[in-house]
């Protein structure tokens, strides 16, 4: 079953956190996006992801990715420790990413949910019915779409 | 190192004892409580020491509300620190294993969901306190069990009562010659714990059963040093589960499928053939990957076997329970390799068997199955995820290689039925197609509750001693 994550962190306004985002932007082609997209290729988990800045003001982390939030998030902070360091560190409250505890907490209480409601049965982070995900593809699994293109 | 003197003895050893109760404890008021445990708890048994005769082993097990209370106004150990530094599938009722959020995943629905769990008459979230006692005998079962209510009464402890036993409580026995309700002999596979924590060979990294030694590999909570690590140090959580058996329902599977299973049985008998082919070793206990042809004259204890040579499950099939709980050398899918750089996720089990065996072809509407505690360093990456992979088989990329095979479920413990998985046993033969049957539900969940088992000397805190 997919997921969607809306991870939407609010930035903070000040003169460093401003130009540690500034250095984020920079860099990301070169540097983040490789880093992230290597993971996330070997996982055969994840169908989409992107990274979204609006206005200076907020950071979004989305991304549709097969089983459960509670399953593996921890996936996602081990595979990309420092990727979500750099990123949490936009953000006040900001984790100790190498503490799934704290990590997970995080993620949990910075995910929106989306408008409408789910039509595959997906859940958000408190089981309830998750918002609306349009798949074209009625939800099939990563893995089964690889293996029909393969 | 650890001191493993500090951990419970029912973390760190199996119990010699034949008899067993669990007592559940809802604290009334705080400081009767302290006064209990500090009756009770002097007598714990610690790390390998051997039970004393004639007294009761006595085991403490506690839920977050029950330590919260506890621990009150404790001056170096703030609960609101507490709560956020203890592990969230501990602490977070929204995440407990009766929640909304967690329930369908783990297997907790339909005859399982928690609606029934222990009779009806309360939730896993009220138990404050568990008991678990180890006796040498019916009689000293009752004696003991008698004298601990009598203390909790006067400490004010409200006792849970599970109806559905004679005595209201949990209780059972070791079952004769180690076979469970559905005739597997248990007992024959056990992690060998590195207590030491000096790389033995084999051995299971002690940070997998226990707190408070945090590396990066098995990151327990608490994480951060402090007053919470240290409280919660050679503490382990255990993961109380009532599970009823419909022994009827899996007798009627192997008898019914008999006849189809023949072939692939080849000289075997075609229902001890099916029972193996479910569990992954056959009611004996010796293991398919060593001896796929037939059980042997005698029982084959040995742990030192893999799936490398197996990897299409001709032997054992993918789906077989033991394959399916502790996948061994059988590689995981990426994401979960990353997550267990330590290899498979493990749990000690501990538990006991209930009901008397059924002496009958039919059902006779009695009660049976087995109590466990299964314990672990962290729930949901230890605990919950077994579950899951009884529940839903893409754990590893092994699967890839049978029909649907991500959609599996263990052969022997999954929730039916489940409109996300397919239900059907399959188990790959030598020769001809695969046997294929349409699998029921041989077990329910009665209920489940997450607890911590804290070290000797956290028990002395939550005493107030």
């Amino acid at each position: 079953m997919t997921h969607a994550l809306n991870l939407t962190l609010p930035i903070k306004q000040d003169a460093e956190t401003q130009a540690a985002l500034a250095h984020l932007k920079e860099i990301f082609a070169a540097q983040v996006q490789p880093a992230i997209a290597a993971a996330l290729k070997q996982s055969r988990i994840v169908h989409f992801a992107r990274v979204v800045v609006i206005d200076d003001k907020y950071i979004q982390v989305i991304t549709e990715y097969e089983g459960s939030h509670e399953e593996y998030t921890e996936f996602f902070r081990r595979a990309l420790t420092p990727v979500f360091a750099a990123i949490f560190a936009l953000a006040d409250g900001v984790p100790d990413v190498d503490d799934p505890n704290a990590f997970w907490a995080f993620a949990r209480d910075h995910n929106l949910r989306s408008l409408g409601e789910t039509t595959s049965g997906s859940t958000s982070f408190d089981g309830k019915p998750a918002g609306w995900l349009f798949s074209a593809y009625d939800g099939r699994t990563v893995e089964t779409m690889l293996e029909a293109i393969d | 190192m650890a001191d493993l003197s500090n951990v419970q003895a029912i973390v760190a050893r199996r119990s010699a004892r034949e008899f067993f109760a669990v007592l559940l404890f809802r604290i009334g008021d705080p400081m009767a409580a302290r006064a209990f445990l500090r009756q009770w708890t002097p007598s714990a048994p610690g790390g390998m020491a051997p039970e004393v005769a004639g007294e009761g082993a006595l085991h403490f097990l506690f839920g977050w509300k029950g330590m919260e209370r506890l621990l009150a106004g404790h001056p170096l150990l703030d609960v609101a620190r507490g709560r956020v530094e203890f592990e969230s599938f501990f602490v977070d009722a929204s995440h407990s294993a009766d929640s909304l959020a967690m329930a369908r995943q783990l297997g907790f629905h339909g005859d399982s969901a928690p609606e029934g769990w222990w009779g009806g008459g309360f939730k896993s979230g009220d138990i404050d306190i568990a008991v678990y006692g180890c006796f040498e005998s019916d009689a000293h079962r009752t004696g003991e069990v008698e004298r601990l209510r009598a203390s909790a009464r006067r400490c004010r402890l409200e006792e849970l009562p599970v109806t559905a036993f004679p005595g209201e409580a949990l209780a059972g026995y070791r079952p004769p010659k180690g076979r469970l309700h559905f005739g597997y002999r248990d007992g024959l596979s056990e992690p060998a714990v590195d207590w030491a924590d000096a790389g033995m060979a084999g051995g299971v990294n002690l940070r997998e059963f226990i707190a408070g030694y945090p590396n990066a590999d098995y990151p327990t909570a608490p994480r951060a040093p402090g007053p919470w690590q240290d409280f919660a140090r050679e503490g382990s959580y255990g993961c109380l589960t009532w599970l009823y058996q419909d022994v009827a329902g899996f007798n009627g599977f192997l008898r019914d499928h008999a006849a189809e299973a023949e072939s692939a049985a080849g000289g075997a008998d075609p229902q001890e053939w099916l029972a193996a082919k479910l569990m992954g070793r056959w009611r004996d206990g010796s293991p398919l990957s060593l001896h796929p042809g037939g059980q042997p004259a005698e029982t084959v204890a040995d742990n030192e076997f893999g799936y490398a040579d197996d990897p299409l499950g001709v032997k054992c099939p993918l789906t077989a329970h033991i394959r399916v709980v502790y996948p061994r050398d059988q590689p995981l899918k990426f994401a979960n390799r990353v997550r267990f750089p330590g290899g498979s996720p493990r749990l000690i089990r501990r538990g006991f068997s209930y009901g008397a065996p059924l002496a009958s072809a039919q059902d006779d509407g009695q009660d049976r199955g087995l109590v466990g505690l299964f314990f672990c360093g962290r729930v949901n990456e230890q605990f919950y995820t077994i579950l899951r992979w009884m529940q839903l088989t893409d754990f590893s990329d092994a699967f890839r290689s049978i029909p649907d095979g991500r959609r599996r479920q263990d052969a022997l413990l999954g929730t039916r039925p489940d409109p996300n998985a397919n239900t059907a046993m399959h188990a790959p033969a030598n020769a001809g197609p695969p046997f294929a049957a349409p699998l029921t539900n041989f077990i329910r969940y009665r209920g489940v509750a997450v607890l911590f088992a804290p070290s000797l000397a956290a028990l002395k805190i939550l005493s107030g001693a």
